[in-house]
């Protein structure tokens, strides 16, 4: 029965939307009308959505490998989070709006999906996007100095909308959905899907293997410096789905991209699955920089509902020279496993990881990044920031693994941890292994509280206790958000606030 | 998590169950029994179990031996009075003052999470004793011994209320496999300073396994020297149980080709205003392997606790290897806690003015790599630091 | 315009047995009027001083403490802020990753919002900025720095001075703002306090030098000891305890 049209239980939603309404403002539910693949995982749902995607042949063989590798797999258990078992066949692994893969043109976009997007900040239409958020108020030359951001809007389990499509393929630049990628670019895809994270990675990587539904897709040609800021935006609407997007971006020699990725979901008062693969390839002297502003909904603050977020990201500086940065603001999702990771392949390639994690409530976050130098003088650099309140719990966890090849290799590794009130948790695991004596690696961590000579001297000068703990947690988190890019780097500051909102008194 | 641990885990390695079933033929008590349960959890543990990641005993077990046991290495810890533990088990005891007896009688209800060799150790023991020190005792010298076979020994060691003592521990093996357990327990206010020497033979899998059990307001002082062995695991599981007490993890680490070393601690602040400082150190050349593991765990309630945690590696030529896992599980807002971990080579800089003045290369890298050293082994007491000091000098100079 | 009514105090910190610190201060500050504090080390200057800001963990267990007629001690401290209430800190502190500037902005505008006024705008705040930095003889680089990290002492307490031009309180109180300024730094940070001297305004400068009032005149001198005020006097009071010391003062009280 594909196109159910789950009926939303409009007194539970307001409920949980009474507790943490304020908080949570992306919490919204969009009424559209729905397809869902039937609730399960077979062989049979893995067809289904194949052919919903009008793949070929071939990507339909590779999901079902992956799918019967997963079914002999276990799910990991090493991570500092505790959660009910996870039943996998309750779950829809398909959900799209109605006809949405027929959507020609934007205008073809139905109003409540556009008007999702508009609520959510993230413009679809290009002139508005021109003119900036705010309308036509703004002059034409204003308009031309906001810096532009492509985006592709991934609604549930499809793409709905990629903007700027044909002024980056002037450049040369590819941006699409996955789907439209894997019919399109078949060669591309085929050429470095799974090149980065096999698809036999992990148990949720694998998973995400079968199943997944859409992405994006991003190829920068050689030299090539893509000419604005590229961005996908997540949005998990449909009741007791999941979401598994796949994205996957190639820079070719000496090309550069800013991507940003950003995520969130309606307050449900069940937990939903997300288990996204992103892989990232950077040829000779390219540079990826990838940002993500994770939001997705954190349950409500007795631990009700909220996103279960077990996500698979690495990058694979294959080229001499290559570069690959991850930047992530966490504050979303109920659980999060995440290690966004580098592959440090090509001689004197660098990778960075700038993270900062925050959990309230009952969140709890198990996340860091992995830096693998095999290659001469790589060098990789991590700063990670945690930030725990109420009764949640924060883990870094790292691996720095310097390889019998990779002479001269550096690394640096900065965590921080905060706790803010009594009952929360912050933990830190790194790995460090080396295998060379002329590789340098440093790593340093800290645990401290909110120190109450500052709260009170920021309080003598007039901050009220809120601003001055929002204000301290700017200044720990700082050095993170300088990375991220400006126009983000705003929205990350006031989601840190609203996450913490309520966490002191 | 460790209950369907436990449920899923009783397929036993063929060692493993051959070493349990030794128990049948002798009569355990509970303790032994309860100390078979937690060991056949895993079993010999392997590298894919967490903690075991960089010393895996089943492996390193199942290499048939090459024939090249040797006889015991010697130790630098002089004591006058002791007891000595050879392959027989013990083999000759003197203790001026303190008062012991053979065996070790039965476990108290709250016993540390030691470990797989250390619940091993506790279970098939053939021989060990239990101590108390009294006041004014001469340092305690403890040597484990001997060249092949397995060899467990389980001792208990209680250091009264007000208490100051020292006690020396040479681990000595030239083969075979052996588990070494000491359960220390210090009353209030009680102070002891522990000694460790470890040395064995390419072949040999040694482990010297150590809970620490602190009163309010105990002091315990650790500093180990290890030069490893063909697996040499030095494991020690301490708990701030009150308020107040200190602790001092210092020591550390020298390896040579066929020499690896994994130093695993533990650390568990339960008590309010209790501290830990932790320093090892270690060098390592072509062939060795060394590793860290260190956790500290501040309880909710561990309220002003202050810890913390350095390690920090020399890796003297390529072919060396170091890995750590400098570990904070933190539920206390209330506390100053860090640690910092590096690994490197020496400083060439360093290096070039000594050469410059006229040293040769050789006896630059020597001195410098000692003075690296130097200061993990330097909090010990006059005695120990000395022998340890000067034990690390003759490795490095190969005099 | 400050009304201290035969204030006590105790200091319960965590971990620590309770203490009394002040025992019964009574004392009058006209507006207008600068009163010197001065007395022995651990007397309780500061600790008056935190009293009067709000720090929390120090109590009053009776008295009475008024500003304007007003009840200080039942207002949060953000709100005596807002009320006018400066303190140069003794020890000013550290706050990693917040630049001056950003601080001074964000707290000048909680003070006017909370006080119903508009919020000043950013040129205006620049501008103002700048000349009191070059009032102050600093250099602007250093208020984009994280407040007081890395600061010598001396630029804290330079530091200390820029914020109260800037947020221009009424009743300031300055705990040792002489101690650690070079010569040159003393006067002109002087001049600075001294520019805020008005008819509406009172000030509190606890110091134990002559020096500093020597640049800021007092009106009246108290000396504080074992939490009690043991002698009043005008700014001669100061220069009798520079040649005397204590001591005799102390033994004469006793
Ligand atoms: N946080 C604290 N913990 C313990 N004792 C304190 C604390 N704060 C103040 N005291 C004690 O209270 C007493 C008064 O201290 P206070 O700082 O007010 O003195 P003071 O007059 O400002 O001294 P100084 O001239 O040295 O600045 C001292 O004995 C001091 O040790
Ligand atoms: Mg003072």
């Amino acid at each position: 029965m594909p196109d159910v049209k789950e009926n939303i239980e409009a007194g539970t939603i307001e409920a949980v939307r009474g507790l943490e309404a304020d908080r949570y403002s992306e919490g919204f539910v969009t009424d559209i009308e729905q397809e869902l693949a039937p609730r399960g995982l077979t062989q049979e749902t893995v067809r289904f959505i194949s052919a919903k995607k009008e793949e070929p042949e071939w990507m339909l063989r590779w999901r079902l490998d992956a799918f019967e590798r997963w079914q002999e797999m276990e799910e990991p258990d090493w991570a500092l989070l505790s959660y009910p078992p996870i039943d996998y066949q309750d779950a829809h692994y398909y959900a799209a709006p109605k006809n949405a893969s027929k959507y020609k043109s934007i205008d073809d976009v139905p109003k409540e999906i556009l008007d999702t997007y508009a609520k959510l900040g993230i413009p679809l239409r290009e002139q508005e996007v021109l003119l900036g958020v705010e309308g036509a108020k703004e002059t034409a030359a204003a308009a031309r100095e906001t810096p532009r951001v492509a985006v592709d809007a991934v609604f549930d389990s499809v793409s709905v909308a990629t903007t700027f499509k044909e002024e980056l393929a002037r450049a040369g630049v590819i941006f699409m959905s996955f789907s439209e990628a894997v019919r399109e670019h078949p060669d591309l895809v085929r050429r470095y899907l799974g090149t980065v994270v096999p698809p036999t990675d992990n148990f949720f990587a694998t998973l995400n293997s079968a199943v997944f539904s859409d992405g994006t897709f991003v190829y920068i040609p050689k030299g090539v410096r893509c000419p604005m800021e590229l961005s996908t935006y997540f949005r998990m609407n449909a009741r007791g789905s999941g979401q598994f997007e796949r994205t996957l971006i190639i820079a070719d020699e000496g090309s550069y991209v800013s991507y940003l990725e950003g995520c969130t979901a309606p307050m449900r008062d069940e937990n939903q699955l997300h288990a996204a693969v992103v892989e990232l390839v950077a040829l000779e002297g390219a540079e990826i920089r990838y940002s993500t502003v994770q939001n997705w909904w954190p349950g409500d603050s007795e631990g009700k509902g909220g996103v279960y977020n077990f996500v698979t990201k690495r990058g694979d500086c294959r080229g001499a020279r290559s570069r690959i940065s991850w930047t992530q603001v966490e504050t979303g999702s109920a659980i999060t496993w995440k290690y966004p990771s580098c592959i440090l392949r090509g001689d004197d390639s660098v990778g960075e990881f700038y993270s900062i994690a925050v959990t309230n409530g009952r969140q709890q976050a198990d996340t860091g990044t992995k830096m693998i130098h095999l290659g001469r003088n790589t060098r990789s650099r991590i700063i990670s920031k945690g930030i725990s309140a109420g009764r949640s719990n924060n883990t870094y966890r790292g691996l720095v693994s310097v390889h019998p090849r990779a002479s001269g290799a550096r690394n640096f590794t900065q965590c921080d941890s905060l706790l803010i009130g009594s009952s929360s948790g912050a933990h830190t695991v790194p790995y460090i292994e080396n295998r060379r004596a002329d590789a340098q690696l440093e790593h340093e961590a800290t645990t401290t509280r909110l120190s109450e000579d500052q709260l009170f001297y920021a309080r003598q000068r007039g901050l009220g206790e809120e601003q001055a703990v929002a204000l301290l947690v700017n200044g720990f988190v700082r050095d993170v958000i300088q990375k991220l890019p400006m126009e983000f780097a705003v929205e990350a500051q006031k989601l840190l606030e609203v996450s913490l909102e309520g966490s002191v008194g | 998590m460790s209950s369907s641990l436990s449920a899923s885990a009783p397929l036993l390695d063929a060692r493993s169950s051959g070493l349990l079933a030794r128990l049948e033929a002798m009569d355990p008590s509970p303790s032994r029994l309860r100390a078979r349960e937690a060991f056949a959890r895993t079993g010999l543990p392997h590298r894919r179990i967490e903690g075991w990641r960089w010393s895996d005993v089943r492996a390193a077990l199942s290499r048939p031996p090459a024939g090249g046991a040797t006889d015991a290495p010697a130790t630098p810890l002089a004591g006058g009075s002791g007891l000595a533990f050879g392959e027989g088990g013990l083999t000759a005891g003197e203790l001026a003052v303190s008062s012991w007896t053979r065996g070790v009688s039965e476990n108290e209800a709250r016993v540390p999470d030691v470990g797989a060799l250390g619940w091993l150790a506790e279970a098939l023991a053939l021989d060990g004793a239990d101590i108390t020190l009294a006041p004014g005792a001469q340092p305690l010298a403890l040597v484990f011994s001997g060249r092949e076979g397995d060899r467990f020994v389980h001792l208990r060691i209680r250091v009264p209320q007000g208490v100051e003592a020292q006690v020396a521990e040479s681990h000595l093996s030239g083969g075979g496999f052996s588990s070494v357990r000491v359960d220390y327990v210090l009353e209030a206010g009680a102070s002891l300073h522990r000694s460790v020497f470890l040395a064995g033979g390419a072949e040999c899998v040694q482990a010297a396994v150590a809970s620490v059990r602190l009163a309010p307001g105990a002091r315990f002082h650790q500093t180990f020297l290890s030069l490893g062995a063909g697996l040499s695991r030095l494991e020690t599981a301490l708990t701030h149980e009150g308020d107040g007490s200190e602790a001092v993890l210092d020591g550390a680490y020298l390896l040579g080709e066929g020499r690896r070393t994994d130093v695993v601690t533990r650390v568990d602040h339960l008590g309010v205003g209790a501290s830990t400082r932790q320093l090892v150190r270690g060098a390592v050349k072509s062939g060795g392997r060394g590793a860290f593991q260190g956790r500290f765990h501040v309880a909710r309630h561990a309220q002003k606790t202050d810890a913390r945690m350095q390690h920090h590696a020399l890796l003297l030529e390529e072919g060396a290897e170091v890995n750590a896992k400098p570990e904070l599980e933190i539920y206390a807002d209330d506390v100053q806690c860090a640690h910092g971990a590096t690994t490197g080579a020496l400083d060439e800089a360093a290096l070039f003015y000594m050469r410059q003045r006229g040293l040769p290369l050789a006896q630059a890298r020597a001195l410098l790599t000692l003075s690296f050293i130097a200061s993990a082994l330097e909090s010990a007491p006059s005695g120990p630091r000395e022998a340890l000091l000067g034990e690390a000098e003759r490795w490095l100079t190969g005099a | 315009m400050l009304e201290l009514k035969d204030l006590r105090a105790r200091l319960s910190l965590e971990g620590a047995p309770d203490r009394d610190i002040l025992n019964g201060v009574t004392l009058t500050v006209p507006a207008g009027e600068v009163h010197a504090i001065m007395g022995p080390n651990g007397s309780g200057k500061s600790t008056l001083s935190y009293l009067l800001a709000g720090r929390p963990g120090y109590e009053a267990t009776s008295g009475s403490a008024h500003f304007l007629g007003e009840d200080l001690l039942a207002l949060e401290p953000e709100a005596r802020a807002a009320k006018g209430v400066f303190l140069s800190f003794q020890y000013p502190v550290e706050i990693p990753g917040v630049p001056v500037m950003t601080f001074v902005r964000a707290a000048m505008n909680a003070q006017r919002t909370s006080r119903g006024e508009a919020e000043i705008s950013a040129p205006d705040f620049l501008k103002k900025s700048r000349a009191i930095a070059e009032r102050l003889r600093m250099d602007p680089d250093m208020l984009k720095r994280p407040l007081n990290v890395g600061f010598s002492g001396g630029e804290k307490k330079r530091l200390e001075i820029y914020q109260m031009l800037m947020l221009e309180p009424r009743l300031m109180i300055l705990d040792e703002t002489d101690s650690g300024l070079d010569i040159d730094a003393l006067r002109i940070v002087s001049e600075g306090v001294n520019a805020l001297r008005s008819p509406d305004r009172a000030m509190l400068v606890i110091t134990h030098y002559q020096r500093l009032l020597d640049h800021i005149r007092p009106d009246r001198v108290h000396v504080l000891s074992a939490g009690r005020i043991i002698a009043s006097g005008g700014p001669e009071l100061a220069l009798r305890l520079e040649s005397e010391g204590y001591d005799a003062l102390i033994a004469g009280a006793g």
